[in-house]
């Protein structure tokens, strides 16, 4: 069975400790990775792909360091970065081309490849364009194609719902779910709702630090007894705002509902809730707006 | 491997400021071509005397461009051929000697009735006149026997006499394509690695499986390919241009005739003078091309450290133009005569000079051939290992 694990893997900038002593173990499933702006995914992500070297601590593929697996491991992996990079002036179909001979897809499967790709991510009618001309979401969808064309065991995405419309995005989480049988796929991503969709796990980083994980109930039940709701006048209710985190706000005439996640009960006529993901994400990152 | 060569070799070419700048080096060597060759042609040959206002003066015929060059071809063809003593002296009375008109306002000695036939005996020496010599300039009476002459005392081997204007034009433009193609390959490799950097497509392409090995071994050999590719491609049109307007005799004449020295030096340089013309144009070809690996090994490197393209660009130009300024310092005479000579012996083989005619004149001794070949080695092995080590390990932050 395939698994991944990290040891205690830091990475030190020159002033900020980016990712710090994380450690964890990945199995077949999809993992979503959730963080404020600035928790360390992007970098986690990359000693991941080792494209960028651990100050200290290892990450294994199936017990043995990706590093010295070398071509072994970049065959079985499939890396979405952030920042997506393309030749602009390439046309998609012979990116996705050029891609594919570094990946190795031996050359008989390239085309039927591409052609099942470009289906999924609802780009064949695009094939033969150049892709500076190609929108910001469809450019997206070309990095979550060239992702794939390896049939990769690991999948890393980082923020691939980034820029992608609602019907989209259900799209993705569809074409997510039925690849991810027996591989490991782990997304970033600070959208609650792609999370909570698709993720199997969740892993939840706040300061280069792991501080939590599990599935959707495990996760929600630890705000269990946390979130309120309450009735109070506009006034007030910009006070609170600024006071609380607030995850909902609803004007219901004359007065306003809001939806506070605190560990304590704010006010006294406020009502305990079920908490939702939303919830958890401003209960661990509420004070995580530094970025 | 076939096919990851083909792709980066397209990502080579599909830059428009490649596709461009090959444009523009194709016009540069048509119009060079036409420069140098045709458009300088001049052949006068005199067509008797008169005399006008009790000034006796020669008169003759001018033709310039390729009517010279046409009438050149057809002096020289009546004596092309193994040269004789008898063959100089009624080459001299085909041709004429060369005559100087002295032009005191530019210090400078104009021929007056330049053929192919006389210049090529006042040139080589082959005359008792005297050749652009400023001072006292005297008009050849007679020609020399062919033993008294540095060309014919320096070889036993007979002495093929044709008409090879063709051939020089050919190498002048050849240096000048050597230097415009050189220019092209670091416009159009500085990007190979840097690019990579810059655009972000790094992270993907060192995530893949053949990405820290294959990928690069195939876009150093992509990289190798577009200049070698440029350079034969711009050679060879060169080499049609010359050929349609200057006929292809004359390939086994003495390369020595190409720019009349005559020398056998034994010493550090040597000399191609006893070359034959063919033989020097595929050596020049030839070390052309070794400068050209050079270069690129050297571009590609400069690449894989620069984050961004234009850093890489100006390493590129610096490491190609260097030569040329270390030059001109020691032409200033700023160093010492013993430094100066290494420096010359090393200048020679770096990829600038390998592109200059006159340098290949004299890099055929046997220790100039092995500097070539270790200085081709200490730029080129850790040019591609450091490209190599420098971008497989690039870290993404
Ligand atoms: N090259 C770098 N040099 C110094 N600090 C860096 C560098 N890259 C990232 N950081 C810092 O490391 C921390 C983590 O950055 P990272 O990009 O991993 O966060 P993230 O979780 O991906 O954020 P986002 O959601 O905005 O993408 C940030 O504080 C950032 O400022
Ligand atoms: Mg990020």
């Amino acid at each position: 069975m395939l698994s991944m694990e990290l040891r205690g893997v830091t990475k030190q900038y020159k002033q900020k400790k980016a990712v710090d002593d994380f450690s964890l173990k990945l199995e077949e499933g999809v993992y979503g990775l959730l963080g404020a702006n600035g928790a360390g995914k992007t970098t986690l992500l990359r000693m991941l792909c080792n494209i960028l070297k651990p100050t200290s601590g290892i990450v294994l593929c199936n017990g043995m360091e990706i590093d010295e697996m070398d071509g072994e491991y970049r065959r079985i992996l499939g890396y979405l970065p952030q920042q997506f990079g393309y030749y602009p002036n390439m046309t998609a179909e012979r990116y996705l081309r050029y891609l594919a001979e570094l990946k190795a897809v031996p050359p008989g499967l390239i085309d039927s490849k591409i052609e099942e790709l470009l289906e999924l991510v609802e780009l064949s009618e695009m094939r033969k364009k150049k892709i500076k001309t190609f929108s910001g979401g469809m450019i997206r969808r070309l990095g979550i194609a060239q992702a794939m064309l390896n049939d990769p065991e690991i999948l890393i995405l980082d923020e691939p719902t980034a820029g992608l419309d609602p019907k989209e995005r259900i799209r993705f989480r569809n074409l997510i779910s039925g690849f991810s049988k027996n591989r490991i796929v782990l997304l970033s991503t600070h959208i609650v709702s792609d999370v909570e969709y698709i993720a199997d796990r969740i892993l939840l980083m706040k300061q280069g630090k792991l501080i939590g994980q599990g599935n959707l109930e495990e996760i929600v039940e630890q705000v269990e007894g946390h979130v309120w709701t309450c009735m109070v006048d506009a006034q007030t209710a910009e006070e609170y705002n600024r006071k609380y985190a607030v995850s909902n706000l609803k004007n219901q005439g004359e007065k306003v509902e809001l939806r506070i996640v605190a560990s304590q009960k704010p006010v006294e006529d406020a009502v305990s809730v079920e908490p939702g993901l939303e919830d958890v994400y401003l209960y661990y990152f509420e004070q995580e707006t530094e970025e | 491997m076939r096919a990851l060569i083909r792709e980066e070799f397209y990502k080579i070419i599909n830059r428009r400021i490649v596709r461009v700048c090959f444009g523009v080096l194709l016009l540069c060597i048509v119009l060079l071509f036409i420069v140098a060759g045709p458009g300088n042609e001049r052949s006068r040959i005199e067509t008797g005397t008169e005399t006008r206002s009790d000034l006796e003066t020669i008169r003759q015929e001018t033709l310039s461009g390729l009517a010279a060059i046409e009438r050149d071809r057809e002096l020289a063809k009546g004596f092309e051929g193994e040269l004789t003593d008898e063959k100089l002296k009624r080459m001299a009375e085909a041709g004429g000697m060369l005559e100087y008109y002295h032009n005191e306002e530019s210090i400078s000695n104009i021929p007056v009735n330049g053929n192919y036939l006389n210049i090529f005996l006042a040139e080589n020496r082959l005359t008792n006149g005297e050749y652009q010599n400023l001072s006292d300039y005297a008009t050849a009476t007679e020609v020399l026997p062919l033993q008294q002459t540095a060309m014919g005392s320096l070889t036993e081997k007979p002495i093929y006499f044709a008409y090879i204007q063709g051939w020089r034009v050919l190498i002048t433009i050849m240096s000048m394509v050597g230097i415009l193609v050189s220019l092209l390959s670091i416009i159009a490799l500085s990007p190979v690695f840097a690019e990579e950097y810059a655009i972000h497509t790094a992270p993907i392409l060192l995530t893949t499986e053949h990405g820290k090995r294959k990928g690069i071994a195939a876009k150093m050999v992509a990289g190798i390919l577009f200049s070698l590719g440029a350079l034969g491609i711009s050679l060879c049109i060169t080499v049609v241009l010359c050929i349609c307007c200057y006929g292809v005799q004359g390939l086994n004449c003495f390369a020595g005739m190409l720019d009349n020295t005559w020398s056998l030096t034994e010493g550090w340089y040597g000399s191609t003078s006893y070359y034959t013309i063919g033989e020097f144009l595929l050596l020049f070809v030839a070390v052309m091309a070794i400068g050209m690996v050079m270069l690129v090994a050297f571009t590609l490197f400069a690449s894989a450290v620069a984050r961004q393209v234009y850093e890489a660009l100006m390493l590129g130009i610096v490491f190609f133009a260097l030569p040329g300024v270390i030059w001109f310092y020691l032409v200033m005479g700023n160093a010492e005569p013993h430094t100066q000579e290494i420096l010359y012996r090393i200048l020679y083989c770096t990829p600038l000079y390998s592109c200059m005619n006159g340098a290949i004149h004299s890099a055929v001794s046997t220790p100039m051939l092995l500097l070539r070949a270790i200085i081709f080695l200490l730029v080129v092995l850790p040019s591609i290992w450091l490209a190599q080590t420098k971008y497989k390990n690039h870290q993404v932050a």
